[in-house]
């Protein structure tokens, strides 16, 4: 945004803390087709998104990773890359759904970090077409590991659930995960609409990591479950009630 | 079977009104058009609309905020019914209702595109100059003594609802909606927004009011200048993970000035607070004196706090003083009890041209301005236009300066060899030392 230039050569920065963000991504069988295609092109346009969050917050230097998770658990991106550089990359289906394993591996990767650098919470960004595949005894071991690790307990945690074969008992693991009750996860029928909702749970993820104090975002989650019925979105072509 | 909590994704990607959706204004009965869809808040929802031919912003409130909020409906009746307390304030005009569906929301006047949030100065995306940022502090603090001398409470100061045009500093004041009488107590159930909310409010120990406000004008200010939250030091540092809990305790039981002259406790670390430690020594002691006060005993005595007259003089006082460097051109700010030296590049300063008269001292450089507190003692600094303005000579000269009468009356002018002048309005007088300016009202020299 154009402003005049003020004569203070040698900007210098405020406080800055590292947010790890992590799009922790299922790629088993049943997301093959147009699941996968569609996630993939969700993804790459959340990120102008998160740039621009990132531009309002310069207290958050914000790394991003991604998980991808199928009957293996694979990192896409090993590091976590400054979202300044990061470049998304189409992912592939194809196995089981070893979610909680995937949990394991994040927490791996948050003990890992550097005990001396400064942090906000991390966000955590889930996103499922079912339910996971792991016996149920590591699953549960996976998730309270993951609850209970020093940076895991403080994430943002958000969930989306594509299509319709999510379950109840799926949807209660996203409950878990999230361990919220004032956020739920989003559940998303129409692939058509997971772009602009990946844009929007993106950035309410890291909006909320990078000001955990601030509530706002957050409500905006927990609030939109409880309005009417009456919806219009201002992109498709809606009857015209007089 | 029992429903596991879950959200439509509908739900969040929705608008709560269509493109064109007419609106009635409560009163008047006039028709408002909804256009097009802007942003979203935690209360509201903000669209671009026309009302006959003007082009005006509505919020429409979300169900949810209505219900939680009952006092709204009657709060913005009664603010519709004032008159803003000043052309800066983006006030709401009259509620609004649909045709077809409950709820309401109301209009106000359209912002210009020239301001932006203050968001963006804080975020440092866009960087005024100190003497544009003199000015929007200016303006702040004075909307804030205008709003508050009828006795009412903004409640919600924030670097969001204040907007500024970057160039001149000139600022509007938005998000009018939670304002209301002063001292009424609970009912607005906004209680401001985090990090601009007092201790005592983040503590639950008093409903916000005008030493609350106080509070938070201050808190942007800092921010703006320093570019440092003024309770970020040390004790924020210390936390591995900052969270939220962290947050709330380090601005309410545990808040502390992280330039406390009398706990260090909290000071600022270096390679954290590096912002803090660069910009904080830069400002003349005036300016810091009122900084220390509003976050030491400002902190536990709201009474104790800077009132918004303070906050006026005080940025009129640091726009008279601000002073490029010749080396680097950073801006400096000219202090006359001691040798000063650039705080980039270092270099020395000399002592630059200006103007005394008075009660005032005013640097004379391009952009500087002489404004009517300056020439009438009677007057108390404001927001008021210049009255006179330091342009450039040509552009074959730049560093020729003169001060262009921007007065009704001619000035007397007296030049260092004795000769005497007459300027007239719109005529400029020459920036030359030991010249002497006799104003209708005053008599001036430049140094």
């Amino acid at each position: 945004m154009a402003g005049a230039a003020a004569n203070r050569p040698g900007e210098v920065t405020g406080p800055r803390r590292d947010v790890h963000f992590i799009w922790i991504l299922d790629a088993s069988t049943s997301m093959q087709g147009e699941k996968i295609q569609s996630l993939n092109f969700a993804v790459a346009s959340a990120v102008p998104e998160l740039r621009r969050v990132a531009a309002m917050h310069p207290e958050a230097n914000v790394l991003v990773q991604v998980l991808k998770f199928a009957t293996d658990v694979e990192w896409v991106v090993a590091d976590p890359v400054p979202l300044a550089e990061f470049q998304w990359r189409d992912i592939e289906a194809g196995g089981e759904t070893s979610m909680g394993l995937a949990f394991s591996v994040v927490c791996d990767q948050l003990d890992k970090l550097d005990a001396a650098r400064r942090y906000f919470p991390p966000a955590l960004l889930l996103v499922t077409d079912g339910h996971p595949t792991d016996e149920e005894r590591d699953f549960d071991k996976a998730l309270h590991r993951l609850l209970t690790n020093k940076l895991g307990a403080t994430a943002t945690r958000l969930a989306v659930a594509i299509g319709s074969d999510v379950g109840p008992d799926g949807m209660e693991c996203l409950n878990r995960f999230i361990n919220n009750p004032d956020i739920k996860p989003i559940e998303v029928t129409d692939l058509a609409a997971l772009p602009r909702l990946m844009q929007v749970v993106s950035r309410s993820a890291l909006e909320i990591s990078s000001t955990p104090g601030d509530g706002a975002a957050a409500k905006i989650l927990a609030e939109a479950a409880g309005n009417d019925a009456d919806i219009w979105t201002w992109q498709a072509a809606k009857p015209v009630r007089d | 079977m029992i429903s596991v909590p879950r959200l439509a994704a509908e739900n969040l990607l929705r608008a709560h009104l269509k493109p064109g959706a007419r609106l009635l204004t409560e009163i008047s009965n006039e028709t408002v058009i909804a256009e097009r869809y802007l942003a979203e808040g935690t209360q509201g929802e903000i669209y671009l609309a026309t009302l006959g031919g003007r082009q005006v912003v509505v919020k429409w409130y979300k169900p949810g905020w209505i219900k939680l909020d009952s006092g709204l409906r009657a709060r913005l009746a009664a603010t519709s019914r004032r008159d803003p307390p000043s052309s800066r304030f983006l006030w709401p005009e009259e509620i609004v209702v649909s045709p077809d569906r409950a709820g309401f929301g109301y209009y106000m006047p359209y912002r210009e595109p020239r301001f932006c949030d203050f968001d963006f100065v804080i975020s440092q995306q866009i960087k005024p100059s100190q003497r544009a940022l003199a000015n929007a502090g200016l303006q702040t603090a004075e909307g804030y003594l205008r709003l508050h001398a009828p006795g009412l409470c903004y409640i919600d100061v924030s670097a969001g609802n204040i907007a500024l045009d970057p160039h001149s500093g000139d600022v509007r004041i938005c998000d009018c909606d939670n304002v209301d009488v002063n001292g009424r107590g609970m009912l607005a159930k906004i209680m401001g927004t985090d990090g601009f909310m007092a201790p005592e409010i983040v503590q639950g120990q008093a409903y916000p009011n005008r030493q609350s406000d106080l509070w938070s004008l201050a808190v942007l200010l800092f921010w703006a200048f320093v570019k440092n939250h003024p309770l970020s030091g040390r004790l924020e540092y210390d936390c591995s993970v900052l969270t939220k809990a962290d947050q709330y305790r380090l601005w309410g039981a545990d808040a502390r000035f992280i330039f406390d002259p009398n706990d260090a406790s909290n000071a600022p670390v270096a390679g954290y607070n590096d912002a803090a430690l660069t910009y904080w020594p830069i400002y003349p002691e005036f300016v810091r004196q009122l900084f220390t006060r509003a976050f030491t005993v400002g902190i536990r005595d709201p009474q104790q706090r800077v009132y918004e007259n303070e906050w006026v003089e005080a940025m009129a006082q640091l726009r008279d003083c601000v002073s490029a460097c010749p080396g680097c051109a950073a801006e400096n700010f000219y202090d006359d009890t001691q040798p000063q030296r650039c705080w980039s590049c270092g270099q020395p300063l000399a002592p630059p041209r200006r103007l005394v008269l008075p009660g005032a001292t005013i640097v004379l450089e391009e952009g500087a301005a002489l404004y009517p507190h300056h020439l009438d003692p009677t007057r108390i600094a404001d927001s008021s236009a210049a009255i006179a303005r330091v342009v450039r000579h040509s552009d074959d000269h730049p560093e020729v300066l003169g001060l262009e009468n921007g007065t009704g009356a001619p000035w007397h002018v007296t030049l260092p060899d004795g000769e005497h002048r007459t300027v007239n309005p719109g005529e400029c007088v020459r920036v030359y030392p030991r010249v002497q300016i006799t104003f209708a009202t005053a008599t001036a020299d430049i140094l």
